[in-house]
């Protein structure tokens, strides 16, 4: 793509983060929000396949109608209590309709449909953006707001997705797909501990991130998009795809890897908070997403025959692999000794 | 009683538009409206409450919505040109 207009586009998606994380009126939240959601349509499209304009539109429509419904809570609760402050949303009417714009915003069960077409038609980067940064703005939303969020609404929404964010991956055989699955999944590991202890939210969205960052970044390098081409993408770059696995794993959450930390401190809170059963329900579903990650696992350990290539490296060199995989797959598989560390940080 | 017609017509507003549209333009116009709808009751709301601390807002949110409108615009061309028209049902090259 043109670099003047990809610069533009990627300082509009900066600008609009920054303008959102940090603002204390809603008006300056909205202006981030839109900003987002106007400079990322053009890295979604930028192919021109009917795919990327179809993933492009419904992204725009979810993300516009959502954007108008922050800005309705916030009037409301301006009209009722003459406050634009960020923090000071205490009116109901305004925290229920402001929670489901985030939902929809994020990708939260009952407005998750957009999500995996939207990451399925875009190109690997984009959808890399898509899952990481641009869940931030929202995420602090919920964060600045989540004193007076209802923890009903919240807690049925963190179970609903990680239970169909689970069940829905279990078919799918398009890489991008399963990850936006996983993604809607971790989401409701975020909301449901938003209530008691809002700082969990936000190491297990950072945590999220990383790993996240890790395995697109090292899709992107063995351009691999399907269970069949990650079958063979071991001959590409052996040592990579083991790592695949481990990054894999550690998004499922097994214990040695940095995935189990949120998981664990998540569990922990909540049995504090007299939620056992909640726990219990999100833990039990979270098994179902830990299915399509050992599929994911499983297609990246296959180097026996019966399999197309019959050598194991193939003739044409690759571009050398981004140096940024390399610290993000240590900090994505070997963080969970330090997690005392990382619990003074967050 | 501006805020129970205010609720009203915000409320049926984006009823319709999560009601199903055939086509994408009339997604587009009802989008608008309901942010035009907002505006106005931007406008109206000091005669009530007694602020002037909201002038800004009412130039930001014009400026946006017309920025999401031109987008929404542009991306009507663009599924025109891939899709052939713009009936929202003729998306469904990504289903699962």
């Amino acid at each position: 793509m043109n670099p003047q207009a990809n610069l533009i586009f990627i300082a509009s998606l900066l600008l609009g983060t920054t303008i959102t994380i940090s603002s204390n009126h809603w008006i300056m939240a909205w202006t981030g929000l839109e900003i987002n959601t106007l400079a990322i349509l053009p890295l979604i499209s930028k192919s021109h396949h009917p795919r990327a304009i179809e993933a492009a539109t419904k992204y725009f429509l979810t993300q516009a109608a959502a954007s108008a419904l922050v800005l309705f809570s916030s009037m409301t609760n301006a009209w009722h209590t003459g406050q634009w402050d960020i923090t000071q949303l205490t009116h109901p009417t305004s925290c229920l309709i402001l929670t489901s714009a985030i939902a929809m915003k994020l990708g939260l069960v009952p407005f998750h449909f957009w999500f995996p077409e939207v990451l399925q038609g875009s190109p690997l980067t984009t959808g890399l953006i898509l899952s990481t940064a641009m869940k931030l703005p929202p995420m602090t939303l919920l964060y600045m707001t989540s004193s007076s969020l209802n923890p009903t609404l919240l807690t049925i929404l963190a179970i609903l997705s990680a239970a169909l964010g689970g069940w829905m991956g279990l078919n799918q055989t398009q890489i991008r797909k399963i990850l936006a699955f996983s993604s809607i999944s971790h989401l409701g590991w975020m909301a449901i501990i938003l209530i008691y202890n809002p700082k969990l939210t936000l190491l297990n969205f950072y945590l999220y991130a990383v790993m996240t960052t890790t395995v697109f970044l090292t899709l992107n390098t063995t351009k691999v998009l399907k269970l069949s081409t990650l079958l063979t993408a071991w001959t590409k770059a052996p040592s990579l795809n083991t790592m695949l696995l481990l990054t894999l794993l550690s998004l499922a959450g097994l214990p040695p890897l940095t995935g189990f930390l949120p998981k664990w401190l998540i569990i922990q809170e909540l049995t504090k908070q007299d939620m056992a059963p909640a726990a219990t329900l999100i833990s039990l579903l979270s098994l179902l997403s830990l299915f399509f990650y050992l599929r994911l696992a499983y297609c990246t350990t296959i180097t026996l025959p019966p399999h197309t290539t019959n050598h194991m490296k193939q003739w044409r060199t690759n571009k050398p692999t981004n140096t940024a995989i390399a610290i993000l797959t240590t900090v994505s598989v070997m963080l969970l000794p330090a997690s005392p560390m990382i619990l003074t940080i967050v | 009683f501006f805020c129970i017609e205010r609720f009203c017509l915000f409320g049926s507003l984006l009823m319709h538009l999560i009601c199903k549209t055939a086509l994408l333009i009339s997604a587009l116009l009802r989008l608008e409206s309901i942010i035009l709808s907002m505006y106005i009751a931007l406008a109206i709301q000091p005669f009530q409450v007694q602020s002037s601390a909201s002038t800004i807002l009412l130039i930001l949110i014009p400026t946006f919505s017309g920025c999401k409108a031109g987008t929404g615009l542009a991306l009507l061309v663009a599924s025109t040109r891939t899709h052939g028209s713009d009936h929202l049902h003729n998306l469904n090259l990504l289903q699962c």
